[in-house]
């Protein structure tokens, strides 16, 4: 609206920039020769002052001075001044009507051809949405890089820049800095715990045989029970269910429960896997769920305790317009019950914006992931056929494609090309 | 001198300065200038050893050995035919293997080539002009990196 | 905020050029028949509509710039060429930094010489200031044409990419910042005066009032010019990490053309403008120049040439641009060659004279540009008739470009010396003794510092001293120094008009570039060597010792820094750090040379490859008076500020004259 409110002024301005002048009769005009006598005089002047100076011989200022004046003569005898022709009228006439027509006609036509008038600015910030520092971080990550790069032993520059890299969504990178400082500060059971879930989410939610050294060292360190000790026994069962061990997965979860205290804040995160497992254990279809492929899915990580110690900004692979990560705060601290209403009520919210505006490719793998997250796999088979229907960008529609094909939703099997 | 003798002999002034540069232009334009040739060209025409060409193509993969008093050698390629070179210096930024390049020098009797200057491309959008007409001339220029060099 | 929403900055910038097109039509017709009816309202159409159409130029440009401060990736061409992590400054300077973006600095510049004669020619006859605008109306036609048809920057992306595609880590650098818009203010600024001329002729009309009124822009562009291509020249000699500070390259030959044809055209307005005389010559002269410039424009902007500088590849922009200078060159040509035989002959001189002196300038000048057309031309004809590709370099200008400038330069320092209309060549020599005495003082000094095994060294800096001392000699002279009593010289120094400082001021720095030039290229010492940290290299009597390399980071790149501590005589002066850059968003890498200056000379040390052994190699220069060459052009620049500050330009014509008809009319 606002733009085609501002297109309309900036016409009427260029209009009247041509009208306007048509209407007002200005000074009258000058005549040439007027102005020609005027230098014509100067020159006579400097001529002088040359010859004073002996810029130029007195014979050839004298003819110099018949030169300019005979010019000068000239110009005086054409002053009589020439008359506007007539028709004036008719002139201004035809200008202001070929004006009128003419600059919005030229205007919107070739605007129009080429101009996308529905389209918003879309500036980097507003894009960036809720993580307004982004750029400021990565800034401030460059200069603590270029610090450590010069003082590499400095182990609290690695401890302050091991967790920024986490929540960059750089674990990679994270574990590396981790790793720094367990060779500079020495082991503690919380160190070797943030290095293997740094490890973890690196290689896409595996606890790989690094990672468990990690996880190992922390666990056995002797130290008290703590969450960051908790969380080591934690990963080191999750590692073993994924060996399929899923009997030593829930003792070893219940050995832990049993040695944590009570008011523990991260019991009720253990139980819920616990009963996950056993559910899955009986459900070997849902035994996908324990094996993640992508840690990025928001809900799926509020099963582990990590999520709870860390609030954090998400990773920068994180949709933004799914749950912010208040809301994911938020969920982190409600009883399970609540949290499963408030994410599926989420995930109902996001299905129906989708219903309105289908062409939103990355909001449909969103939807699709929570689904299955949820156990709802019809939802999220028919969520991805929908998508698929509506998208047409054919990268996007093979990152769909895949995804179904990755979490072996029923009836999709068959989509893989 | 008449109005008419000066302005004659301006004219004559005029004419000399012009004449003596086009003299210049054209004798500097037998003498001066270097031709362009890709490897397989230097094959056909036998360049007479000496004289002072361009020679333009691709640093042949696994070709570049840098010595350690700045002597670099490599070869370069259009792949129909590969011309080893000697250059002395440094390598511009985005000299690599595989990559268009242009060397100026001289050929040596024993058909290798002296490069006292190298170019290599400034950017992945800029092939020197010659090494992409004559790659394409080839048929070798592969689509996707055409849109770049036209 | 729901009202604002759809709102786009980008959207109107792109229907606001529209709008300058539209109101470019109604300008380069409307005032054309204005004129010719003498009708004033006619004529005042095109005042107002070059302003407001100057308005919707910058406000496309401002549009543009603001997408890329905010790195909107919607718009296409802040996507190909902006990234979010760039520098603010970068950012800006990457509007121009690509083919869409550069066009519209053309534009805006044009427009915004259009605009200056539309508000500040009050002084100007009505009638020759609306032809001056509508020829100027064909010129932006033309090019806002070219960029809505070929070259739109306010293409749309939609959904938008999340990150821009970077800029070139080349063109990442303030040199880029200021280059291309100093470059642009001179040869585009020299638009206004191919309007002037083709105003003229339309006119039938050309006199000393005439050259009176193009001075003053011709100097402007000239001003800008020179600083431009200074400038692009001191940026080559940092940036691309080989040292050297002219490269007879096509783009450089594009900017250097209209400058020298500028330069004749400079001096050849003087004796127009003085006497006369050379009427028809300097509207030929005024219209080669900018035909040059829009050659110029069609070098870089066609991707006829691919180098550097040239970053657009479209062919389709090539035909078009190749049109545009068709109808311009052939256009203004044509009428010159309708119009000009109905010109008056101006004024007399003898051979020998200050506007002969001129003459042999504006002909030595015309004859340089000559060459350097046919060496930045030959090529591309050759290789369109026959496939045969050559390339022409410094060796082809050494002996075409070379032996034009010799005797332009020997005879500089006699042209202020020469009386008009007949001069006295003995005279003006024996007044230049005291110069003649100094540069070969200066000559022998060469010889026997630096001996003789570069004969033609000495000669060069001789030359150069003879046009300072000349430049020097000329203002002494004038005002008496060391003839008369303090007093009077005095007040012969403070009344000479500022253009005989100017010209002295740019004669002298004339003769700092060739000072510059020739002991660069003559006496500079290169050493490349490989070192390993704790060794040491020397070069130019500095002794360079590498200590070791230390990783940095920027926000868009990383470099490797390599330290070498610079000694002479054993006493360490001082720490440099030449660099290796690598961008990540490109993957690709940059050298970056220490540069440091030693009162008037340079050493400079960029980094080769980093060997295994931890040994790396490093080519070193120490170039001795290098720095003359762009304090000379920037003398030249100064000298051209001075003259455009002289009062004879600041006078309003029309004004005395106008007060004088009134009185009449009460009389």
């Amino acid at each position: 609206m606002l733009l085609w409110l501002a297109i309309t002024i900036f016409t009427v301005i260029a209009v009247l920039a041509v009208v306007l002048p048509l209407l007002r009769e200005g000074k009258p005009v000058d005549s040439r020769e007027n102005h020609d006598a005027a230098v014509y005089r100067r020159q006579l002047d400097e001529l002088e002052r040359d010859r004073e100076a002996g810029r130029i011989g007195p014979e050839e200022a004298e003819a110099a001075r018949a030169e300019i004046g005979r010019r000068l003569i000239a110009a005086d005898r054409r002053e009589a001044a020439r008359v506007a022709a007539a028709g004036g009228g008719f002139r201004r006439a035809a200008t202001a009507a070929v004006a009128l027509v003419g600059i919005p006609l030229i205007g919107l036509g070739l605007y129009l051809a080429q101009g996308s008038p529905g389209l918003p600015d879309e500036p980097l910030q507003a894009r960036l949405g809720n993580a307004p520092d982004g750029k400021n971080i990565s800034l401030l990550v460059g200069q603590v890089e270029d610090h450590l790069a010069r003082n590499p032993d400095d182990t609290r520059g690695w401890e302050v820049l091991a967790p920024v890299y986490s929540r960059l969504g750089r674990p990679g990178d994270a574990a590396r800095a981790y790793r720094n400082v367990i060779r500079l500060g020495g082991s503690t059971p919380a160190r070797q715990t943030a290095l293997g879930e740094a490890l973890v989410m690196a290689s896409g939610g595996i606890v790989t045989d690094e990672a468990r050294e990690a996880f190992e060292a922390s666990a056995e360190s002797g130290a008290e029970l703590d969450s960051d000790t908790a969380k080591a026994r934690f990963y080191l069962a999750l590692a073993m269910e994924q060996e399929g061990d899923s009997k030593g997965a829930t003792t070893a979860l219940h050995a832990l429960l049993d040695d944590a205290p009570a008011d523990a804040a991260w019991r009720p995160a253990i139980e819920e896997t616990v009963a996950r497992i056993e559910r899955a254990e009986k459900d070997t279809a849902a035994a996908l769920f324990a094996k993640p492929k992508k840690p990025a899915l928001g809900p799926l990580r509020e099963n582990a305790p990590s999520a709870q110690a860390d609030a954090g900004p998400p990773p920068a692979a994180t949709p933004t317009r799914g749950p912010s990560q208040e809301e994911m705060n938020a969920a982190g601290a409600m009883a399970p019950e609540d949290r499963m209403a408030m994410i599926e009520g989420m995930v109902d919210n996001l299905a129906d914006r989708l219903e309105k505006k289908p062409d939103d490719a990355d909001g449909w793998l969103q939807l699709v992931r929570s689904y299955a997250v949820l156990g709802r796999r019809e939802d999220a088979a028919e969520a991805a056929r929908t998508a698929l229907a509506s998208i047409s960008d054919k990268e996007k529609r093979r990152e769909i494609a895949q995804l179904a094909q990755d979490l072996r939703l029923p009836g999709m099997e068959e989509m893989t090309q | 001198m008449t109005r008419k003798q000066r302005r004659l002999s301006l004219i004559a002034g005029a004419g000399l300065v012009l004449a003596s540069a086009l003299g210049l232009v054209a004798y500097a334009l037998n003498d001066q200038i270097v031709f362009f040739y890709a490897p397989s060209e230097l094959a056909e025409k036998n360049i007479a050893p000496g004289s002072r060409i361009r020679l333009g193509g691709l640093v042949a993969e696994g070709s570049v050995k840098r010595e350690k008093d700045g002597e670099v050698f490599f070869s370069i390629t259009d792949t129909a035919q590969v011309v080893p070179v000697m250059y002395r210096g440094i390598l511009p930024d985005l000299f690599r293997e595989g990559q268009g390049v242009v060397a100026e020098g001289r050929m040596e009797p024993d058909g290798s080539f002296h490069a006292d200057s190298v170019l290599a491309k400034h950017d992945e959008n800029y092939m020197p002009r010659e090494v992409a007409d004559s790659l394409k001339s080839q048929g070798l220029w592969k689509h996707n990196q055409e849109t770049a060099t036209q | 905020m729901s009202w604002m929403s759809g709102f786009s900055i980008a959207e109107l910038g792109h229907y606001a050029l529209v709008l300058a097109l539209a109101l470019s039509l109604i300008q380069s017709t409307v005032p054309l028949w204005g004129a010719s009816a003498r009708d004033n309202r006619l004529m005042r159409v095109g005042t107002v509509s070059t302003l407001i159409g100057f308005l919707y130029v910058t406000f496309a440009f401002g549009a543009l710039t603001v997408a890329y401060i905010n790195s909107d990736f919607s718009v296409a061409n802040v996507w190909e060429n902006s990234h979010s992590a760039k520098p603010l400054l970068f950012k800006i300077s990457g509007v121009w930094g690509n083919h869409e973006g550069s066009m519209m600095l053309w534009v805006l510049i044009l427009s915004l010489f259009g605009a200056l004669v539309a508000a500040f020619g009050g002084n100007l006859p009505v009638t020759l200031k609306a032809r001056v605008l509508a020829v100027q109306g064909w010129v932006a036609t033309a090019f806002l044409l070219f960029i809505l048809t070929t070259s739109n920057p306010f293409l749309r992306l939609t959904p938008a990419p999340g990150e821009g595609r970077d800029l070139n880590p080349i063109l990442q650098d303030v040199g880029l910042a200021i280059h291309p818009p100093l470059l642009y203010l001179g040869y585009v600024g020299f638009s206004i005066v191919f309007s002037f001329a083709a105003a003229a002729l339309i006119e039938g009309r050309v006199d000393a009032a005439w050259a009176r009124w193009v001075r003053p822009w011709t100097l402007m562009a000239w001003i800008f010019l020179t600083l431009g291509i200074a400038m692009g020249s001191y940026w080559a000699y940092y940036e691309l990490g080989w040292g050297g500070w002219w490269f007879w390259d096509p783009v450089e030959n594009a900017s250097f053309m209209p400058w020298l044809a500028g330069t004749a055209l400079l001096h050849s307005a003087i004796v127009m403008e003085k006497r006369g005389a050379l009427k028809i010559w300097t509207i030929l002269l005024a219209i080669l120049t900018f035909s040059l410039s829009l050659l110029g424009t069609f070098l870089v902007r066609s991707g006829v040439l691919t180098s550097v500088h040239a970053f657009a590849t479209d062919p389709t922009r090539g035909v078009f641009i190749l049109a545009i200078l068709v109808l311009f060159i052939g256009g203004s040509l044509a009428l010159f060659a309708w119009r000009a035989p109905e010109l008056k002959q101006g004024g007399l001189f003898a051979p020998i004279s200050r506007e002969g002196a001129l003459l042999y300038n504006n002909l030595f000048l015309v004859a340089a540009t000559a060459t350097v057309f046919a060496g930045t031309l030959y090529p591309l004809v050759l290789e369109a008739l026959t496939k045969d590709k050559i390339s022409v370099g410094a060796p082809f200008y050494n002996i075409t470009f070379a032996p034009l400038m010799v005797p332009l330069l020997l005879a500089v320092p006699f042209g202020p010396m020469l009386a008009w209309k007949r001069g006295d060549l003995a005279a003006a020599a024996q007044r230049l003794l005291f110069a003649m005495v100094l540069a070969v003082v200066a000559l022998v000094a060469t010889l026997i510092i630096e001996g003789v095994q570069h004969p033609l060294a000495p000669l060069g800096i001789g030359l150069g001293i003879w046009l300072i001392a000349g430049a020097a000699n000329e203002i002494i002279d004038r005002s008496g120094i060391g003839r008369m009593p303090l007093k009077t010289s005095w007040a012969r120094f403070t009344g000479m008009p500022r253009t005989a400082f100017a010209t002295a001021l740019a004669h002298a720095g004339l003769g700092v570039t060739v000072i510059g030039i020739v002991a660069t290229t003559t006496y500079q010492t290169e050493t490349i060597v490989s070192v390993k940290p704790g060794e040491s290299l020397e070069t130019g009597g500095y002794t360079l010792t590498y200590q070791d390399s230390v990783p940095h980071t920027e926000n868009n790149y990383r470099e490797e820094l390599y330290r070498f501590v610079v000694s002479r005589d054993g006493e360490a002066l001082l720490a440099i750090a030449p660099a290796k850059r690598f961008y990540s968003t490109r993957q690709m890498s940059t050298t970056e040379a220490a540069i440091k200056t030693f009162w008037f000379s340079q050493l400079y040390v960029s980094i080769g490859d980093q060997h295994d052994d931890g040994s790396l190699t490093v080519r070193a220069y120490y170039k001795p008076l290098v720095t003359f060459i762009w304090l000379g052009a920037v003398l030249m620049a100064i000298g051209g500020t001075v003259s455009l500050s002289d009062r004879r330009f600041r006078i309003g014509v029309a004004k005395p004259a106008r007060a004088k008809r009134l009185q009449e009319a009460k009389a």
